[in-house]
């Protein structure tokens, strides 16, 4: 046997890499887990039109449509009205004329509880179903890097899950400028304001479906039974999603301070509303609703955590899980 | 060269001892038949051989290399015992993926993974999914990804547990014919039958240790020694028999309608029998040796085996 160069056998892994992404892809979008995936991601778009034939918006749509017949199609004032409503409709935190509008939107339905059990669904097989099959035997026999096994998989559910937020979020987009102001409203689509606010939102949203994956996959490494690997990672992920907040109202204000950092969707949220926002408005509209809140002031100072931060922690929760897994699946007998 | 040699090998899982001392020597370009009960270490040894477990004591080579390296990896093609395949996936897909791991373009993959496929008797189900195979075409697929890569060893575990006949069949034909074209093949089984079908050499593994191992002629020539100390002889009338028998100096005894005897050298007691049978006038049912066949004198060497732990524990 020759002995092969570094350079070589950096080549073949990578290329090696790359195939077993392409046949991991198409592998992913015939499982059944994946179509109710796909379901839940434009489930949103369904209700929107559900919510329009009903109209539960007439507020925001006399706004944008008062704004627009006052001020003409491009004056400022149209602009201003339909990256409100958008931002509105989106679960972005605005403020209005000195009033918080409703923050429940687009995020409040895709950063929540339906994507985090759909996800772990999707990943808890990841390495468990490997093992549980006993197929993870003959794959690890082969001239391949068990870290290329995991990463390849995960790489491949992130491609995946990258192309379906961005469609389902442009889907939502398209549809809220087409109900809240008809075929005109199509006109402001493209708009750098609503743009870079359509473009956060599928960021972070990926980011938010990439941690819990991240996660799963660490606990799938771990559990070798891919359902049990699920469960134990969706009860940890609700318990760190509901229970800081829980705690907060019993154990009082002083815990968020240090539980806010494990509160995946709130993280991501704070996140969402500061890129989407701006440094100004956001940190304007925080301080119009502390100031309106009262009492309840004190929880959201608590729960406010700066965004740098929160981008590191969200950005950690992904390579920190994954690189464990990698570690524990190099090292872990396969039985 | 050996394809796998193993020496002193040990395997603990917490406080059960699976593995106490194997050693084997698989040579180049053999079938090689790894005989042993259910739980006696055959599948550890396996996966040791592989790479999947870490052994706790011993060497093991393969090809002369560490057993587990990514070079070693190359080289070698597996069928676990029991594997289960994603229902959903198509057989070519599965096949072109294992083939993406042994370092294969996908469409070379693809080209090969039919060609295999063919070969195991899989065509027309190229593109169909794996849920729809019966249980003996998923065990010739898992034979066909086995063969992906062409791999200079091949492992089997327990290829043809849990087929009916006619699948048994198919797999030890395809195996014979690999056998043929020179590959080495190690092929483990507690069915002896099978492996003297196949194999050249075996090796006899109980309770985590090998207790025997060579050319499969050359065991069986020993094991025809051994038989041939022992017969058992059927008449109508046993006790005039056994009487004349015991006059002449014969080691005998009764067992339920059948007389034990044992030979002091081959080939004695074939001359003496006709003469006694015309003495006592007695009909002549059955006189064989007893232990023909390798399942009796395989479970002889158990049991052997079984008396000395007992002894020494």
């Amino acid at each position: 046997m020759v002995e092969e160069t570094l350079v070589k056998r950096v080549s073949t892994v990578l290329s090696q890499s790359f195939y077993m992404i392409v046949e991991e892809i198409k592998s992913i979008y015939k499982t059944k887990t994946f179509v109710v995936f796909a379901v839940l991601m434009f489930l949103p778009v369904q209700l929107i039109l559900v919510s329009y034939a009903t109209s539960q918006y007439p507020q925001l749509l006399f706004e944008v449509e008062k704004a627009f017949f006052l001020n003409g199609i491009l004056e400022e004032g149209v602009i201003d009205a339909f990256s409100d409503a958008f931002a509105s409709a989106m679960g972005i935190l605005i403020i209005r004329r000195g009033f918080i509008q409703a923050s429940l939107g687009a995020t409040t339905y895709y950063i929540n509880i339906p994507i985090i059990a759909i996800v772990t669904l999707l990943t808890c097989g990841l390495v468990a179903a490997e093992r549980e099959k006993g197929t993870l035997p003959v794959y690890v026999s082969k001239p391949v890097y068990r870290t290329q096994l995991v990463l390849t998989k995960f790489a491949a559910f992130a491609l995946v899950s990258f192309a379906l937020t961005a469609l389902a979020y442009s889907t939502v987009y398209f549809t809220y400028a087409l109900t809240l102001l008809g075929p005109l409203g199509m006109l402001f689509t493209g708009l750098p304001e609503t743009i870079s606010m359509l473009l956060v939102l599928i960021f972070f949203t990926w980011i938010f479906i990439l941690d819990i994956g991240a996660i799963t996959s660490l606990f799938s490494s771990i559990i070798d039974r891919s359902i049990l690997a699920g469960v134990t990672s969706l009860i940890i992920l609700l318990l760190l999603s509901i229970l800081p907040n829980m705690l907060v109202i019993f154990a009082g204000v002083g815990i968020a301070s240090f539980t806010k950092y494990f509160n995946i969707p709130d993280l991501i949220n704070q996140l969402i509303d500061f890129y989407s926002l701006g440094f100004v408005e956001y940190y304007q509209n925080m301080w119009l609703i502390i100031k309106q809140t009262g009492f309840f002031s004190q929880i959201i100072i608590s729960r406010m955590i700066d965004p740098g931060t929160a981008l590191i922690i969200v950005i950690l929760l992904i390579v920190i899980p994954l690189i464990s897994a990698c570690l524990i699946t190099e090292k872990r007998e396969v039985k | 060269m050996n394809a796998v040699a193993i020496r002193g090998l040990r395997k603990v899982f917490g406080r059960f001892v699976a593995l106490h001392e194997v050693n084997l020597e698989v040579p180049e370009g053999v079938c090689f038949g790894f005989l042993g009960p259910n739980g006696s270490g055959k599948t550890t040894t396996i996966k040791i051989i592989l790479g999947l477990l870490e052994p706790d004591g011993g060497e093991v080579y393969v090809f002369g290399r560490k057993a587990g390296s990514y070079e070693v990896r190359r080289r070698i093609g597996y069928l676990p015992e029991r594997i289960e395949y994603h229902n959903h996936v198509l057989c070519v897909d599965f096949l072109k993926y294992v083939g993406i791991l042994n370092h294969m373009k996908p469409s070379k993959a693809e080209r090969t993974a039919r060609d295999i496929l063919v070969w195991v008797g899989l065509e027309g189900w190229e593109d169909q999914p794996i849920g729809t195979l019966s249980a003996g075409m998923k065990q010739r697929l898992g034979l066909a990804q086995a063969l992906m890569g062409d791999p200079d060893l091949i492992i089997l575990d327990e290829p043809t547990s849990n087929l009916d006949p006619i699948g048994r069949k198919e797999i030890l034909d395809k195996v014979k014919e690999l056998a043929s074209e020179g590959k080495t093949i190690f092929f483990s089984s507690h069915i002896l039958s099978e492996v003297e079908t196949v194999s050249d050499y075996v090796g006899i593994i109980f309770h985590g240790r090998t207790i025997k191992q060579g050319r499969l002629h050359d065991i069986k020539r020993e094991l025809i020694r051994r038989k041939a100390e022992k017969y058992e002889l059927v008449v109508d009338k046993t006790s005039e028999v056994l009487s004349i028998l015991t006059e002449k100096g014969v080691e005998a005894h009764v067992e339920g309608d059948r007389i034990i005897m044992f030979a002091s050298n081959p080939g004695f007691l074939e001359r003496l029998i006709p003469k006694v049978l015309v003495d006592a006038d007695a009909q002549l049912m059955r006189f064989t040796p007893v232990g023909d066949t390798l399942q009796e004198v395989f479970l002889q060497l158990v049991s052997e085996v079984s008396l000395e732990e007992g002894e020494s524990g």
